[in-house]
């Protein structure tokens, strides 16, 4: 099974810099939504590409998983995906509506208005969607 | 970009299994449309969608499914999650390609291949 960071020591920096942003619209612990996202998300950074993601709607409560568990854990994807290099970032009123702040979430996870996630769209080769 | 630069006009990554909603039914169909307006069409199917790829299925989408495998369509399924959900080789549908490292396969086909690509 691909594990999405030990093997990544050695990315593929012939490939072009094409921009894959991700779109996360499901919180965690429902479906396997986020895990398929951010594992999407190391694979492609890992082959050279530059990635975004963007965590909307319920996708922002992924932010919210600080702590340590014993068990799968989409929030050590995210920290994973800071490690990386790999842009992430909230939308700003859907974090404001869930009471998620920069003290509450994964250090490393920008909050950003929703002008950035046009942003993403327009300068994106590929978006990706999960969780519809 | 051009569009020479991809092999396969529209892909689709599946994620849900077929009975688990009518999105992915609704995508095989899509694709029979594409195909027949002359658009070459791709499957992944990932996560609970690898249920769509095993044999012997009662329902409506197995036959849209090898339908679309007749006319060309380029389909893969992650090992994995065939591994995952019990699925042998021997039930995967002929003319399926199983992929063994599937996220690297996922993002080949999504950044180099796909033109275009929709996720359910």
């Amino acid at each position: 099974m691909e594990t999405g960071d030990d093997d990544m020591n050695n990315p593929d920096t012939e490939k072009p810099s094409k921009v894959l942003t991700i779109l996360l619209i499901k919180g965690p612990y429902v479906s396997e939504a986020a895990d398929i996202a951010f594992q999407t998300a190391l694979k492609a950074k890992q082959m050279g590409y530059i990635v975004n993601v963007f965590l909307y709607l319920d996708g922002t409560w992924n932010s919210h998983l600080t702590g340590d568990k014993n068990y799968n854990n989409p929030g050590d994807w995210l920290k994973r995906l800071i490690r990386k290099e790999i842009q992430v970032t909230l939308c700003e009123r859907c974090s404001n509506a869930r009471d998620l702040t920069e003290e509450n979430i994964i250090k490393g996870v920008k909050i950003a208005g929703s002008t950035k996630l046009i942003d993403y769209l327009r300068d994106s080769d590929k978006v990706l969607t999960f969780g519809g | 970009m051009t569009k020479d630069e991809y092999e396969i006009d529209l892909g689709f990554i599946i994620t849900k299994a077929p009975l688990e909603s009518s999105l992915g039914e609704g995508l095989l169909t899509l694709a029979h449309h594409a195909i027949n307006n002359g658009k070459n069409v791709g499957f992944f199917f990932i996560s609970d969608g690898v249920w769509f790829v095993k044999k012997n299925q009662k329902n409506t989408t197995i036959n849209k499914l090898k339908n679309l495998i007749e006319k060309g369509a380029t389909i893969t399924v992650s090992k994995d999650n065939l591994d995952a959900a019990g699925i042998e080789k021997t039930d995967v549908l002929e003319g399926i390609t199983i992929s063994e490292k599937p996220y690297q396969d996922l993002v080949a086909l999504v950044m180099e291949k796909w033109r275009r690509v929709m996720t359910i």
